[in-house]
């Protein structure tokens, strides 16, 4: 499994491509069953929480690809960085009402998202944006006991597509 | 093998494999964009400050380091 590395691109951003691009499109394309980029549209809000974390960037991209309509939550200050990238709507996870604006940007309950900080806090405070059939990606396993929420939980771990068997 | 072990999944294998063609395609033709990077001087011994900033959270990306 390689990446061929055009000119215009340096070595070190191709250093950010592997495990990043993977992870979010593990989540994206396999675990939630995203149409793969030229091959349709899912237009369906998608929230990406942690939208300035190296997964998010990418998941950002991806699910914007996939013709999806993006709600990422990051700091202010990355929020013009997540639009150029792809996100319609940008918010603040500090925010008290920030499930409210992102329930309002989607036009009710998310159904699809993933999760790049996967904390228990972040977990359980991102699922009250999801409806009773949401499915949230996870970059880290998150015990249900500890967040609380009721929504599935899809983990993905990228080592598993590069090990093989000895 | 130390005390980590990841099974390797085959369906994850082929996904991955499909897909890494995809990504080259995507960034070749500019619809995928890396994300930005910060490069350290002096080569390994630079590792240990990227981590500590890491930690202070110094790396998150910044509209104009990109």
């Amino acid at each position: 499994m390689t990446i061929a590395l055009p000119d215009s691109m340096s070595f070190e951003e191709g250093s950010t491509l592997p495990l990043a691009t993977i992870t979010a499109c593990l989540v994206i394309f396999q675990q939630l069953g995203f149409p793969l980029p030229g091959t349709g549209k899912k237009n369906v809000p998608f929230l990406v929480w942690g939208g300035a974390s190296s997964v998010g960037m990418y998941a950002i991209q991806f699910a914007a690809l996939a013709g999806a309509t993006v709600i990422a939550t990051a700091s202010k200050d990355n929020h013009d960085l997540l639009k150029s990238l792809g996100a319609k709507y940008t918010f603040d996870y500090k925010d008290s009402d920030v499930i409210d604006q992102i329930k309002k940007a989607a036009g009710g309950e998310v159904e699809y998202g993933i999760d790049c900080v996967s904390l228990p806090e972040t977990v359980g405070h991102a699922a009250k944006a999801y409806g009773s059939n949401g499915k949230i990606g996870l970059i880290l396993p998150v015990d249900k006991s500890k967040s609380g929420d009721s929504i599935e939980h899809k983990n993905v771990i990228m080592y598993e597509s590069a090990m093989s068997e000895e | 093998m130390g005390p980590y072990h990841v099974k390797a999944d085959p369906t994850d294998h082929t996904f991955a494999t499909k897909m890494y063609k995809i990504i080259g395609e995507l960034i070749s033709s500019g619809q995928l964009k890396p994300n930005p990077v910060k490069k350290y001087p002096n080569g390994l011994a630079g590792v240990e400050q990227g981590f500590q900033d890491a930690q202070a959270d110094k790396v998150v990306p910044r509209l104009g380091d990109c």
